[in-house]
Formats: C-alpha cells, structure tokens, sequence
C-alpha cells in the first residue's frame, strides 16, 4: 500500500497498511455472525411417560464448514426429575448412539436480610456436536423414563421435548478468543507503527515557555507536544468564565542558531476543575518535518498569566515534548521550516 | 534502527494474520471433533449417560444401562436468585 497525501503525492510520513489490521479482529466475528445466520432444524416431540417416540426425519451433513449440533431440552413441571433415554437413529432406523440424560428442574424462595424472592434452576438439556462421517438422513428416538415429583411419586403428564439440529456451528468460544487475541495484536503493532519514535526529549519548565536542543530529522515527522496548566493563587472558585484562545509562540532554530521558524498560533483554553480544585490547561500538538538531520532547538512559550475578571490564574507549569521520527495514519499540518510564518491554528 | 522497527512491525503483522488464521479455521474445521464411528463417544454436557461406546467402527451396548439416578441435583437458592 504506497503512502500518498489527500493531493494524491507521495507522503513519506503517512503510514497506511497497519490500518488493515483493525479488519483482522472483525473476520472471526463475521463468521460467527455468518453462523448465527443458519436457521435450526426445529423438533417438537409430545413423549408419554414409556413410550419411544420418533423424531421427524433430520439431514446431518458432514464437511468442514462448520459441524453438525444436536440440542434437546426437555420441558418438565417444577420441582421434578426425569431420565431422558435418548437415541440417534441413522436411515435404516439402526441405532448409531444411545444415551441417557438425567434432567431434574427445581424452585422455590428465597429469603435473606428482609428481601425475599424465587429462584430456579434446571438440567434438563444436553447438546450434540459431532461429525456423522457421511451425510444421511438421521431421526432421534426419545423415551421418557421415571417422571417424579420432589416426593420420588411418579408424575402422569406426558414431556414436550423441544430439539434443533445444526449442521454449519462454529466453536463460537475460540471465535471470541481469537477476536480479543488478535485486537491484543493488533494494538500492540499500531502502537508499534504510530506512538514510538526514534527519540523523544520532555522539558518541564515552571515558566510559561521552554526550550529543547535535540537531534532530529530523517524520515518521519518531528512532533511537538505542548501542555501547560494555570492555576489560581487561592482555593477559591474562579469568579468569571474561563479565558478565550490563547497565542502560542513556537521558534525553531538549527545548529548555528539561525531562525528557520516563527510560528504563532492560537490554541484553546480549556477550563478543568475537579475536587474543589481549578486549572486551565492547553494541550496542543505541532508537527515539524526537518529538511535534514541536525541539531535543532524548539522553543514555545505561552502567555505567564490570565487576568480577567477579578482572576488572576498564574502559570504552573508548562511541559514540552519533542519525538522524533514520527509515522502518522493521516494526514497532518506540517509547519514549513523556511520562513516566518504568523498563522491561526493551520498552520500549513 | 528504521530496518528494525520495520521488521518488528511486518513481524507484528503476521502474527496478527497467523492468530486470527489459526483460531477461525480451527473453530470453522473443528479437527477435534468426534465423528461417528470413531472409538468412544461424544463429549456430552453433565447428566448424560451413554449406552454403550463405540469400538472399532462397531456400537457396542454397555452391560448395565442403568444406575442410581437420585434425582434432584439443585445447589438452593443460594446460585439462583
């Protein structure tokens, strides 16, 4: 996949592939969507206490897309136990697997600490997966046996055995595992393609600018990280509201110390308060793309104060950031290092 | 250093395509699963008891079918409500 800008030219800096992994997550769970599609072969059968009765006829197919799920639930009243003899026929009518399910269903209330309520529980189901080995035509043969109440006394109702066959079911548990596992992945690859960098310098200033001398250029854009934070000289809440866009100063000079860049912007102030505390704070990016790899200063400044009425918020701290090296999935204003330039938030 | 991180990423890559490949055919194909025919029986959820088992491509009965079945296995209102 060639990097290309909005203008269709080659960009350097714009990584696209790694965004085609975020589609590997959603294959599993397309097939388990494309699973959950299949329609099952639904079976009712009304079976009387002693008597074998057979299912409607059933295709199980064989093949690898998917396999074949057999699923029973017998419906039974509250508080009752019952052995369902179950067996799978195959076309001829001969037995191919025979089995018997102890199914049981219970109830009752429940009381603690003042509340109270019912409750429920019940095993009274069993599922099939399995390969017949060929398709064919198979039937079920079902047989209830000792329907009994709570008391162990024989229940005379006769049990509606629900049933669905499927032929295409996925292992949906290892379909979700490997959605999370490969989402793990992928993450870790876009955080491998987009937030490292081949270095990255932080200067923590108590002032309203600061300046980092550094190393940069080559392939990759230079990122600028700006975050500042004001704050009141008093735990009093701010009287008036928080103050408009502010003006951020940038300066870049090279080796020698001759200016390649003023640049002047305005950036957003954002009003912060948790906890009875109150801060405003800009937070801000500036992406830079060096003509060739050198010594470089970067210097930004942001106004020392804010007065407004009857506010005073003074600066606490401003923290620049510097990564070079930087790989982006999008487009992304590149400041120009040849000339002045005085812009309001484009920047390009 | 740039050579490095390509190769760590294209790495990254195919370990996401290897893990999402693996894990949807093995859960589409089910290698594991039991065919009909083949020695033993069928993996079954808990109460189910089978008649007989299959050796050698052949179903063969169990002796004794049935066994003591005490009936209610609920844990109380404790696990339900």
């Amino acid at each position: 996949m060639a990097p290309a800008s909005l203008g269709g030219r080659r960009d350097p800096d714009l990584l696209l592939w790694p965004l085609a992994s975020l589609a590997l997550p959603l294959l599993p769970l397309l097939v388990l969507l494309l699973s959950a599609l299949e329609g099952p072969r639904r079976l009712v059968m009304v079976v009387p206490e002693g008597q074998r009765v057979l299912s409607a006829p059933f295709a199980l197919q064989d093949g690898w897309l998917g396999s074949p799920r057999l699923a029973l639930t017998a419906e039974i009243p509250p508080n009752s136990s019952v052995a369902l003899d179950v067996a799978l026929l195959d076309a001829s009518g001969g037995t191919v697997l025979d089995l018997t399910k102890d199914g049981w269903r219970a109830s009752g209330v429940w009381a603690e600490g003042g509340e109270s309520g019912t409750w429920q529980e019940d095993d009274a189901g069993l599922a099939l997966a399995l390969r017949p080995g060929r398709s064919g035509r198979f039937q079920l043969a079902v047989e209830v046996q000792d329907l009994l109440d709570q008391a162990g006394q024989p229940l005379p109702s006769p049990v509606l055995v629900r049933g669905s066959v499927r032929n295409h079911s996925v292992d949906a548990p290892l379909l979700l595992f490997t959605a999370v596992l490969s989402l793990a992945v992928v993450q870790v690859l876009l955080l491998a393609c987009y937030g490292v960098s081949r270095g990255r310098w932080v200067q923590r200033s108590q002032e309203a600018s600061a300046a980092i001398r550094c190393g940069a250029g080559g392939p990759g854009l230079v990122r600028l990280g700006v975050v500042a934070r004001w704050e009141l000289p008093h735990d009093d809440p701010p009287l008036g509201p928080p103050p408009g866009p502010a003006a951020l100063e940038l300066r870049v000079s090279d080796a020698q110390g001759r200016p390649l860049l003023q640049h002047r912007e305005m950036v957003a102030v954002a009003h912060r308060s948790n906890d009875g505390d109150h801060w405003l704070s800009v937070r801000h990016s500036l992406h830079l793309r060096p003509p060739e790899r050198g010594s470089y200063r970067f210097r930004v400044a942001l106004p020392e104060a804010f007065r407004l009425d009857g506010d005073a918020w003074e600066i606490e701290w401003l923290e620049l950031t510097v990564e070079d090296g930087r790989m982006t999935a999008w487009p992304v204003s590149v400041l120009p290092l040849a000339g002045v330039v005085d812009g309001r938030g484009d920047g390009r | 250093m740039a050579a490095e991180m390509a190769d760590e990423r294209g790495l990254l890559m195919l370990l996401a395509v290897a893990a999402v490949a693996i894990g949807t055919v093995t859960a589409v194909t089910r290698p594991g699963l039991w065919r009909l025919g083949q020695d033993g029986t069928p993996a079954a959820g808990s109460g189910v008891r089978y008649g007989g088992s299959y050796r050698a491509g052949r179903w063969v009965p169990a002796t004794s079918r049935r066994q003591d079945w005490s009936g209610f296995q609920g844990r109380g209102p404790g696990a339900a409500k």
